[in-house]
Protein backbone atom coordinates (compact mmCIF):
# COMPACT_ATOMS: atom_id res chain seq x y z
CA UNK A 1 0.00 0.00 0.00
CA UNK A 2 1.38 3.39 -0.97
CA UNK A 3 0.84 6.14 1.53
CA UNK A 4 0.59 9.58 -0.04
CA UNK A 5 3.58 11.64 1.02
CA UNK A 6 1.34 14.12 2.84
CA UNK A 7 -0.01 11.43 5.15
CA UNK A 8 3.57 10.52 6.08
CA UNK A 9 4.16 14.15 6.84
CA UNK A 10 1.05 14.17 8.99
CA UNK A 11 2.34 11.16 10.92
CA UNK A 12 5.66 12.93 11.37
CA UNK A 13 3.95 16.10 12.63
CA UNK A 14 1.71 14.04 14.93
CA UNK A 15 4.80 12.29 16.29
CA UNK A 16 6.63 15.55 16.92
CA UNK A 17 3.56 17.06 18.63
CA UNK A 18 3.23 13.98 20.79
CA UNK A 19 6.90 14.02 21.78
CA UNK A 20 6.75 17.72 22.72
CA UNK A 21 3.58 17.06 24.76
CA UNK A 22 5.21 14.19 26.61
CA UNK A 23 8.30 16.31 27.29
CA UNK A 24 6.10 19.01 28.87
CA UNK A 25 4.54 16.30 31.05
CA UNK A 26 7.97 15.02 32.12
CA UNK A 27 9.08 18.59 32.81
CA UNK A 28 6.10 19.15 35.11
CA UNK A 29 6.96 15.99 37.05
CA UNK A 30 10.64 16.79 37.56
CA UNK A 31 10.17 20.53 38.05
CA UNK A 32 6.71 21.03 39.50
CA UNK A 33 5.89 24.75 39.45
CA UNK A 34 2.69 26.63 38.56
CA UNK A 35 4.13 27.47 35.13
CA UNK A 36 5.22 23.94 34.21
CA UNK A 37 1.89 22.60 35.51
CA UNK A 38 -0.09 24.95 33.27
CA UNK A 39 2.15 24.27 30.28
CA UNK A 40 1.81 20.51 30.70
CA UNK A 41 -1.96 20.71 31.11
CA UNK A 42 -2.69 23.27 28.38
CA UNK A 43 0.07 22.98 25.76
CA UNK A 44 0.64 19.28 26.46
CA UNK A 45 -3.07 18.51 26.32
CA UNK A 46 -3.57 20.50 23.13
CA UNK A 47 -0.62 18.82 21.40
CA UNK A 48 -1.79 15.33 22.39
CA UNK A 49 -5.27 16.23 21.08
CA UNK A 50 -3.73 17.54 17.86
CA UNK A 51 -1.65 14.40 17.34
CA UNK A 52 -4.76 12.25 17.84
CA UNK A 53 -6.68 14.33 15.28
CA UNK A 54 -3.84 14.19 12.75
CA UNK A 55 -3.57 10.44 13.13
CA UNK A 56 -7.34 10.07 12.69
CA UNK A 57 -6.96 11.89 9.35
CA UNK A 58 -4.18 9.47 8.40
CA UNK A 59 -6.24 6.42 9.40
CA UNK A 60 -9.35 7.66 7.54
CA UNK A 61 -7.28 8.39 4.42
CA UNK A 62 -5.74 4.94 4.63
CA UNK A 63 -9.13 3.26 5.02
CA UNK A 64 -10.51 5.23 2.06
CA UNK A 65 -7.55 4.12 -0.05
CA UNK A 66 -8.31 0.53 0.84
CA UNK A 67 -11.97 1.04 -0.04
CA UNK A 68 -13.13 0.28 3.49
CA UNK A 69 -14.80 3.68 3.85
CA UNK B 1 12.20 24.75 59.25
CA UNK B 2 12.38 22.67 62.44
CA UNK B 3 13.22 18.93 62.26
CA UNK B 4 9.66 17.86 63.16
CA UNK B 5 8.18 19.94 60.39
CA UNK B 6 10.84 18.61 58.02
CA UNK B 7 9.95 15.01 58.91
CA UNK B 8 6.23 15.63 58.36
CA UNK B 9 6.99 17.31 55.06
CA UNK B 10 9.19 14.42 53.96
CA UNK B 11 6.51 11.91 54.93
CA UNK B 12 3.93 13.79 52.87
CA UNK B 13 6.05 14.47 49.82
CA UNK B 14 7.76 11.05 49.68
CA UNK B 15 9.55 11.96 46.44
CA UNK B 16 7.97 10.93 43.18
CA UNK B 17 4.73 8.99 43.63
CA UNK B 18 3.98 5.62 42.03
CA UNK B 19 1.53 7.21 39.59
CA UNK B 20 4.16 9.76 38.59
CA UNK B 21 6.61 6.90 37.95
CA UNK B 22 4.00 5.24 35.73
CA UNK B 23 3.66 8.53 33.81
CA UNK B 24 7.45 8.77 33.43
CA UNK B 25 7.75 5.20 32.12
CA UNK B 26 4.75 5.64 29.79
CA UNK B 27 6.16 8.89 28.42
CA UNK B 28 9.63 7.49 27.82
CA UNK B 29 8.23 4.38 26.12
CA UNK B 30 5.97 6.55 23.92
CA UNK B 31 8.83 8.86 22.92
CA UNK B 32 11.09 5.88 22.17
CA UNK B 33 8.44 4.14 20.05
CA UNK B 34 7.66 7.29 18.07
CA UNK B 35 11.34 7.97 17.43
CA UNK B 36 12.02 4.36 16.42
CA UNK B 37 9.02 4.12 14.09
CA UNK B 38 9.21 7.56 12.50
CA UNK B 39 12.89 8.40 12.36
CA UNK B 40 14.93 5.22 12.56
CA UNK B 41 12.72 3.10 10.35
CA UNK B 42 10.41 5.30 8.23
CA UNK B 43 9.18 2.29 6.24
CA UNK B 44 7.50 1.05 9.41
CA UNK B 45 5.02 3.92 9.13
CA UNK B 46 3.54 2.20 6.09
CA UNK B 47 3.54 -1.26 7.63
CA UNK B 48 0.58 -2.53 9.65
CA UNK B 49 2.74 -3.19 12.72
CA UNK B 50 4.03 0.40 12.71
CA UNK B 51 0.53 1.78 12.20
CA UNK B 52 -0.89 -0.25 15.05
CA UNK B 53 1.95 0.74 17.34
CA UNK B 54 1.44 4.42 16.54
CA UNK B 55 -2.30 3.99 17.03
CA UNK B 56 -1.69 2.57 20.50
CA UNK B 57 0.81 5.34 21.31
CA UNK B 58 -1.37 8.21 20.07
CA UNK B 59 -4.76 6.93 21.24
CA UNK B 60 -4.00 5.05 24.44
CA UNK B 61 -0.54 5.53 25.94
CA UNK B 62 -0.06 9.28 25.49
CA UNK B 63 -3.60 10.23 26.60
CA UNK B 64 -3.18 7.86 29.57
CA UNK B 65 0.10 9.58 30.52
CA UNK B 66 -1.58 12.97 30.19
CA UNK B 67 -4.62 12.03 32.29
CA UNK B 68 -2.56 10.34 35.01
CA UNK B 69 -0.23 13.34 35.17
CA UNK B 70 -3.24 15.65 35.27
CA UNK B 71 -4.68 13.86 38.29
CA UNK B 72 -1.31 13.88 40.10
CA UNK B 73 -0.73 17.53 39.27
CA UNK B 74 -4.18 18.59 40.45
CA UNK B 75 -3.59 16.85 43.78
CA UNK B 76 -0.03 18.16 44.21
CA UNK B 77 -1.07 21.71 43.38
CA UNK B 78 -3.05 21.85 46.64
CA UNK B 79 0.04 21.82 48.84
CA UNK B 80 1.37 24.82 50.76
CA UNK B 81 4.78 24.32 49.12
CA UNK B 82 3.20 24.66 45.70
CA UNK B 83 1.53 27.95 46.69
CA UNK B 84 4.84 29.10 48.11
CA UNK B 85 6.59 28.51 44.78
CA UNK B 86 5.33 31.96 43.72
CA UNK B 87 7.50 34.63 45.37
CA UNK B 88 4.53 36.81 46.24
CA UNK B 89 3.29 34.08 48.58
CA UNK B 90 6.52 33.87 50.62
CA UNK B 91 5.34 36.44 53.17
CA UNK B 92 2.07 34.61 53.72
CA UNK B 93 3.68 31.19 54.10
CA UNK B 94 6.47 32.53 56.31
CA UNK B 95 3.80 33.96 58.59
CA UNK B 96 1.98 30.60 58.63
CA UNK B 97 5.14 29.00 60.01
CA UNK B 98 6.11 31.83 62.35
CA UNK B 99 5.57 30.63 65.96
CA UNK B 100 5.19 34.23 67.14
CA UNK B 101 2.45 35.02 64.65
CA UNK B 102 -0.99 35.78 66.04
CA UNK B 103 -2.75 35.69 62.70
CA UNK B 104 -5.68 33.39 62.12
CA UNK B 105 -4.15 31.40 59.27
CA UNK B 106 -0.99 30.82 61.29
CA UNK B 107 -2.99 29.49 64.24
CA UNK B 108 -4.85 27.10 61.93
CA UNK B 109 -1.59 25.95 60.35
CA UNK B 110 0.55 25.57 63.48
CA UNK B 111 -2.16 23.91 65.56
CA UNK B 112 -2.98 21.72 62.56
CA UNK B 113 -6.66 22.58 62.87
CA UNK B 114 -6.40 21.95 59.16
CA UNK B 115 -4.21 18.88 58.71
CA UNK B 116 -2.90 19.41 55.17
CA UNK B 117 -3.18 21.70 52.14
CA UNK B 118 -4.03 24.64 54.40
CA UNK B 119 -3.93 27.36 51.69
CA UNK B 120 -6.19 25.39 49.39
CA UNK B 121 -8.62 24.41 52.14
CA UNK B 122 -9.31 28.03 53.12
CA UNK B 123 -9.26 29.39 49.59
CA UNK B 124 -11.57 26.97 47.80
CA UNK B 125 -15.33 26.81 47.99
CA UNK B 126 -17.11 23.69 49.10
CA UNK B 127 -17.65 20.70 46.80
CA UNK B 128 -16.46 19.70 43.34
CA UNK B 129 -17.33 23.02 41.72
CA UNK B 130 -15.51 24.81 44.52
CA UNK B 131 -12.39 22.83 43.69
CA UNK B 132 -12.75 23.54 39.97
CA UNK B 133 -13.36 27.22 40.63
CA UNK B 134 -10.24 27.33 42.82
CA UNK B 135 -8.21 25.73 40.03
CA UNK B 136 -9.50 28.23 37.47
CA UNK B 137 -8.65 31.05 39.85
CA UNK B 138 -5.21 29.48 40.27
CA UNK B 139 -4.65 29.66 36.51
CA UNK B 140 -5.70 33.32 36.66
CA UNK B 141 -3.15 33.85 39.45
CA UNK B 142 -0.34 32.28 37.44
CA UNK B 143 -1.26 34.45 34.46
CA UNK B 144 -1.23 37.54 36.68
CA UNK B 145 2.06 36.43 38.26
CA UNK B 146 3.86 36.44 34.92
CA UNK B 147 2.06 39.35 33.28
CA UNK B 148 1.85 41.69 36.25
CA UNK B 149 -0.56 42.33 39.09
CA UNK B 150 -1.65 45.18 41.30
CA UNK B 151 -0.33 45.53 44.81
CA UNK B 152 -1.32 45.19 47.54
CA UNK B 153 -2.76 41.88 46.44
CA UNK B 154 -6.27 41.19 47.65
CA UNK B 155 -9.12 38.75 47.17
CA UNK B 156 -11.26 39.16 44.04
CA UNK B 157 -14.44 39.14 46.12
CA UNK B 158 -15.51 39.19 49.75
CA UNK B 159 -14.32 36.10 51.59
CA UNK B 160 -17.02 33.45 51.69
CA UNK B 161 -17.86 32.68 55.35
CA UNK B 162 -19.17 29.26 54.31
CA UNK B 163 -15.55 28.14 53.98
CA UNK B 164 -15.08 28.81 57.71
CA UNK B 165 -18.50 27.39 58.54
CA UNK B 166 -17.96 24.01 56.90
CA UNK B 167 -15.62 23.16 59.80
CA UNK B 168 -16.80 25.52 62.55
CA UNK B 169 -20.59 25.44 62.15
CA UNK B 170 -21.03 21.87 63.45
CA UNK B 171 -18.99 22.54 66.61
CA UNK B 172 -20.73 23.24 69.91
CA UNK B 173 -18.31 26.03 70.77
CA UNK B 174 -19.41 27.87 67.63
CA UNK B 175 -23.12 27.16 68.04
CA UNK B 176 -23.21 28.26 71.68
CA UNK B 177 -21.51 31.60 71.05
CA UNK B 178 -24.10 34.37 71.53
CA UNK B 179 -22.70 36.59 68.76
CA UNK B 180 -22.92 33.76 66.26
CA UNK B 181 -26.55 33.15 67.20
CA UNK B 182 -27.40 36.85 67.00
CA UNK B 183 -25.81 37.35 63.59
CA UNK B 184 -26.44 33.86 62.21
CA UNK B 185 -28.11 35.01 58.97
CA UNK B 186 -25.51 37.66 58.27
CA UNK B 187 -22.69 35.23 58.96
CA UNK B 188 -24.14 32.52 56.74
CA UNK B 189 -24.76 34.93 53.87
CA UNK B 190 -21.27 36.50 54.29
CA UNK B 191 -22.98 39.85 54.83
CA UNK B 192 -20.91 40.12 57.99
CA UNK B 193 -17.34 38.88 57.73
CA UNK B 194 -15.96 36.53 60.38
CA UNK B 195 -12.76 38.56 60.23
CA UNK B 196 -12.22 42.07 61.49
CA UNK B 197 -14.45 44.39 63.54
CA UNK B 198 -14.66 42.90 67.03
CA UNK B 199 -14.76 39.30 65.85
CA UNK B 200 -11.64 37.41 64.70
CA UNK B 201 -8.12 38.61 63.96
CA UNK B 202 -6.82 39.00 60.41
CA UNK B 203 -5.82 35.77 58.65
CA UNK B 204 -2.57 37.17 57.24
CA UNK B 205 -0.29 40.16 57.89
CA UNK B 206 -1.48 43.24 55.97
CA UNK B 207 1.86 43.71 54.25
CA UNK B 208 2.78 40.06 53.69
CA UNK B 209 2.87 40.60 49.93
CA UNK B 210 5.87 42.91 50.35
CA UNK B 211 8.04 40.09 51.68
CA UNK B 212 9.22 38.36 48.50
Amino acid sequence: MNNPSWTRKLVLIAGICNIIALLTILLSIFRFTPLTLIISVSVGGALIGLSVLLYIVVVVTDLKERGVL
Amino acid sequence: MNPFEESVRAAHSGGISLVAWIVIVLSIVCIALILIIITRDPKKVSEPSGKWLLLIVFFIMSPAAFLLNFSVAIEDSKTVDFCNSCHVMHGYVNDLKNPDSEHLASAHYQSRWIANDQCFTCHSDYGLFGNMKAKMTGIRHVWAYYTGYETPIKLYTTYNNKICLRCHAPTLAFQEEDTHIEYADDIMSSKTSCIGLDCHVRPHPVEAWKEQ
